[in-house]
């Protein structure tokens, strides 16, 4: 679905990320991890064309994504949930969703998909009206995560949806993930939480200092002594 | 000084008219700075543009009034677009000073370029008679202009805050002035966004234009400098980025100047700028994100 291969990304005269590869499969939930500053959201930033690469190629759904402007990348079928949850805080809460799906034909049955995003996150539903900078930060992430599904993407990215949570929240946050991704949605998931994120990923990739240092099922990678060390605590 | 009770609801009136065209004007610097952070002065001479298309239009090729005010508010869009095509797009993402420059250096580019074709003589503008009666109420007089204006303002900014309350793209024009980078995300086209902002301020100011000319009754090449200058200013008052902000700053603003010309001996009227700039600057020192206004927040 997604095969990203050697793209080079500069911030300014940075060299953020080297000669980085990796592929998400139709259907997989692939896990993206690292430390701050090794790359993951500009990886992400990347793909969704806010950053371009200066070499390298993105190719999704057939698609050649490096020269595509980002609200093509959209319409494309990949939705982005941004780091720091980024909604927007003085639209209201169905003002957020609708802007989800701002790509979307007009035809399209936009309540359902409403309804859809409100059992996956019955809090919402009750919110709906309220200004979207008045939820607390466990809701603003699922708004985030409920406007990024409004598009009806084919591949979900998402920034560190556990940031800054509380433990109960970050529990509820990766049992949606869960769902999605049996509802059939490609999943790229970048964390620093990599034991939980290890849970429920297909696959992983281990990004370090801009380079791809480790690949692999997520099941082995939780096994392997490196990832013990620098991600697991012991 | 005492004056009577008509002098004071005249001079209300005619703070109204002059706070309604600021308000306008103000409307285009505050669409565009909230989506993109550009500050753009050539917008002040988008008023002088669309007089003189009305008033060419009426002179030279006799067309009826509404049809040329139509043609006016038409060629101003076109223009303020092809301003933000030629002069802006390509600068994007560029830092604010240099937008900013080069919105100056368009500015006094189309202020020459009108110098060169119309030449610097003043010349008369009059509406349709009609706009220039003067009503009667008992002892009061005063020109039904300051009511027109101050009607077709609260139309056009009733109109814009639905638009952006209701639709898609004024939906869309919120959430890019919060969060221009998280618009994107969600699929939105910023040109698309940014040329509907331009035309939409562009036609409040060229609606603005014209009022403001049948007002004085005459045009020249920089009558929209000063005003211009002065709805940026009221949109800083109001708080740059809210449409609110912009029509109160402008209200603010129009009344300051003639209430200030009202009470001051007439060999000082002429220096009522100086009420302008120095509400500004005291606005400034206290809330500098304006009435209206919101603190910075994060960008592309």
């Amino acid at each position: 679905m997604l095969k990203v291969e050697n793209i080079n990304v500069y911030h300014d005269q940075i060299h953020v990320l080297k000669n980085v590869s990796f592929e998400v499969r139709r259907g997989e939930l692939v896990a993206l991890l690292g430390s701050n500053g090794a790359g993951k959201t500009t990886t992400l930033r990347t793909l969704s064309g806010l950053i371009r690469p200066r070499t390298g190629t993105i190719r999704f759904l057939d698609h050649e994504l490096t020269r595509t402007p980002p609200y093509k990348i959209v319409s494309l079928g990949m939705a982005h949930s941004p780091e720091g949850r980024q909604i927007f805080t003085q639209l209201t809460v169905l003002e957020n969703l609708l802007m989800g799906a701002y790509a979307r034909k007009k035809s399209d049955r936009l309540q359902d998909d409403i309804e859809w995003i409100c059992s996956l996150f019955p809090v919402l539903k009750q919110r709906e009206k309220l200004p979207a900078g008045a939820l607390s930060g466990g809701e603003q992430q699922m708004l985030a995560i409920g406007r990024a599904l409004m598009s009806k993407p084919r591949l979900l990215l998402l920034d560190e949806p556990s940031l800054g949570l509380a433990p109960l929240m970050v529990g509820k946050i990766f049992e949606v993930i869960r769902t999605l991704k049996r509802d059939g949605i490609t999943i790229l998931l970048v964390e620093q939480n990599a034991r939980e994120a290890l849970r429920i990923a297909d696959r992983a990739y281990v990004l370090e200092t801009g380079v791809i240092k480790l690949e692999g099922k997520a099941d082995d990678l939780i096994q392997s002594p490196e990832i013990q060390k620098a991600y697991l605590g012991g | 000084m005492i004056y009577s009770a008509e002098y004071w609801i005249q001079q209300f009136l005619n703070g109204l008219g002059l706070g309604s065209i600021y308000a306008l004007t103000a409307i285009g610097y505050t669409l565009v700075y909230g989506i993109l952070r550009l500050i753009n002065f050539a917008h002040g001479d988008l008023l002088m543009i669309s007089a003189y298309t009305a008033a060419g239009l009426i002179g030279f090729y006799l067309l009826p009034y509404p049809l040329a005010a139509a043609a006016a508010l038409a060629f101003a869009a076109l223009i303020g677009l092809t301003v933000e095509r030629l002069a802006y797009r390509p600068l994007r993402g560029k830092p604010e000073e240099t937008t900013l420059v080069t919105s100056l250096a368009v500015s006094i580019l189309i202020q020459n370029l009108a110098l060169m074709i119309l030449s610097p003589q003043p010349r008369a503008f009059s509406l349709p008679s009609f706009f220039s009666a003067t009503i009667r109420m008992g002892s009061i007089a005063f020109p039904l202009i300051n009511i027109i204006i101050l009607l077709i303002a609260v139309i056009l900014l009733l109109a814009l805050t639905l638009m952006i309350k209701k639709t898609k793209i004024g939906i869309a024009m919120r959430a890019s002035a919060e969060n221009l980078q998280a618009a994107l995300l969600m699929g939105v086209n910023l040109n698309s966004v940014v040329r509907t902002a331009f035309a939409i301020g562009s036609v409040m100011a060229a609606v603005a234009g014209i009022l403001m000319a049948g007002r004085y009754g005459r045009i020249d090449p920089f009558m929209g400098f000063v005003p211009g200058l002065k709805a940026f200013v009221a949109a800083v008052i109001g708080g740059i980025g809210s449409i609110h902000g912009a029509a109160v700053g402008g209200l603010i603003l129009g009344f300051g100047e003639i209430l200030f010309v009202a009470m001051l001996p007439p060999d000082l009227s002429a220096f009522k700028d100086i009420f302008v700039f120095l509400a500004l600057i005291l606005m400034l020192l206290v809330k500098p994100s304006g009435l209206f206004g919101r603190p910075a927040d994060r960008r592309v």
